[in-house]
């Protein structure tokens, strides 16, 4: 039998070791804490890093695209001014050519002043087109906005591009209620009369038709004209609006300079409305135009319906 | 040096501009040069092959002209791929490049014929036309360089080809 000192004793000691465990265990747990802290906090700071790495390689792609962009707009712009000099030039060997043959009286004084004039007015046109297209792409094309009757504009084009007309071709105009428009008149002048002459040099023999077609639900009226020429090829017809495209793929030489639909583009696009254009079933091609009506009573200070932005972006 | 009296040539030209394509005629055959025009690349390689075949038949063997004229930038084909094209056929065929581009455009546009070639850089005088066809050194000095061009198995340098294009741009 222990005596009850040696109890005590065996007591004590079995007190302190589990005193010992207490402290070793909370020791352990202390550093599993720790270790559990830091591992989080690595994690943290992995995927921080990966965030990171990714954000870094988002804007890298983003200035690569940026750079891509650049290039192609630099691209664009050498392509641009390489054709435009050649434009240029071309109607300068024209004159010169003319010049040189007269003075050598090798060729009759009234033919090559007639030819020193077309060489020259040619030049002026490109000139004047491209111009019209380097302002139009910097957004510098002011427009002159003031209401006018549609029809009155269409009837005063038509009657002006009416004498050059030969006795195949005819030019017709089906109008709707005559409607006002608040526009530039002189660059929807320009534009129409584009693609009226555009129409009437494709159709060697035919019908030439203007039309009116008021949407008013829309406060949009709708301006087609209609040729029955050969149509447009259909390699050119996706780029038709760009620069330097012109109709005369057929090598039929009309002296265009491939900048006028570009530039109509940009004149009714500035005007918040659209121009198409595409093949009839029936042969020829038709041109659509659609800009906002004049709202000459407008609600209140709403004024949808009448062009607001006037310049283009 | 211009040819005081320039021994007849055969001449091709090819130029999309009526205006123009009649002033190269005119001036030409006032030099008593003869001249047959056409107005895109495809009718220019027609009229080339045709002429081919004519002299064929009259089995002298020899091709049929003495110089192509290529506007650079026409419709159907451009004066580059004209240029190929008949060179493809007679790798000796003497062209004249006249075109209305930019020296930088030319340069690069003419690097892929792997040849040094003649230019006349548009505007030019009539008279820098005629003597440019009429020089006999050109090719000559034309030939010196090929010769290099075709030895190094390189494309002409820059600077040769801008040497051609300088050198007879206008008198």
């Amino acid at each position: 039998m222990a005596s009850s000192e040696e109890v005590k004793t065996s007591e004590e000691e079995l007190r302190m070791k589990i005193l010992e465990l207490q402290k070793t265990n909370e020791e352990l747990q202390r550093r599993l804490n720790d270790q559990l802290l830091f591992e989080q906090m690595m994690t943290l700071h992995y995927k921080k890093e990966k965030d990171l790495a990714k954000q870094l390689q988002e804007t890298s792609r983003k200035l690569e695209e940026v750079n891509e962009e650049l290039k192609r707009k630099d691209r664009i712009k050498d392509e641009f001014v390489s054709i435009a000099s050649h434009e240029l030039r071309t109607p300068v060997q024209s004159i010169l050519g003319f010049a040189d043959l007269a003075k050598e009286n090798l060729i009759d004084q009234h033919e090559a002043w007639n030819g020193v004039i077309e060489a020259a007015l040619r030049l002026q046109k490109v000139a004047k087109d491209i111009l019209d297209v380097s302002r139009i792409q910097s957004g510098q094309l002011s427009y002159n906005i003031s209401p006018f009757g549609i029809n009155e504009l269409i009837l005063s084009i038509v009657n002006s591009v009416r004498p050059v007309l030969n006795s195949k071709q005819s030019l017709e105009t089906n109008l709707d209620e005559e409607i006002a428009i608040e526009a530039d008149k002189a660059r929807i002048t320009q534009v129409l009369g584009n693609i009226m002459s555009n129409a009437i040099k494709f159709t060697k023999e035919g019908k030439i038709k203007v039309q009116t077609h008021s949407l008013l639900e829309q406060n949009k009226i709708e301006i087609s004209i209609t040729d029955s020429g050969p149509g447009i090829h259909p390699d050119i017809l996706p780029n038709l609006f760009g620069k330097f495209v012109s109709r005369d793929v057929q090598g039929d030489n009309q002296h265009g300079t491939g900048l006028g639909l570009f530039i109509c583009k940009g004149i009714i696009t500035a005007h918040n409305g659209q121009i198409t254009a595409y093949n009839n079933d029936e042969g020829g091609a038709t041109f659509k135009i659609v800009l906002p009506i004049y709202n000459s009573t407008p609600e209140g200070d709403d004024k949808s319906g009448s062009v607001q932005v006037i310049r283009s972006s | 040096m211009r040819n005081i009296d320039p021994e007849s040539m055969k001449i091709l030209i090819a130029e999309d501009e009526q205006d123009i394509a009649i002033q190269y005629k005119i001036s030409l055959e006032n030099r008593k040069h003869h001249v047959v025009l056409t107005m895109d690349g495809d009718e220019c390689i027609k009229a080339y092959r045709d002429a081919l075949k004519e002299a064929k038949s009259a089995t002298d063997g020899k091709f049929p002209f003495d110089l192509v004229v290529l506007d650079h930038r026409m419709p159907k084909k451009d004066g580059v791929d004209v240029a190929k094209e008949i060179l493809k056929i007679n790798p000796n065929q003497r062209i004249l490049f006249a075109s209305a581009y930019s020296r930088e455009t030319l340069v690069s546009d003419l690097k892929e014929l792997n040849r040094a070639m003649v230019v006349i850089q548009k505007p030019f005088r009539i008279s820098a036309l005629v003597s440019t066809v009429e020089d006999e050194e050109i090719p000559a000095e034309l030939e010196k360089i090929n010769v290099k061009v075709r030895a190094s198995k390189d494309l002409p340098s820059d600077d040769e080809l801008s040497v051609m294009v300088k050198t007879f741009k206008n008198p």
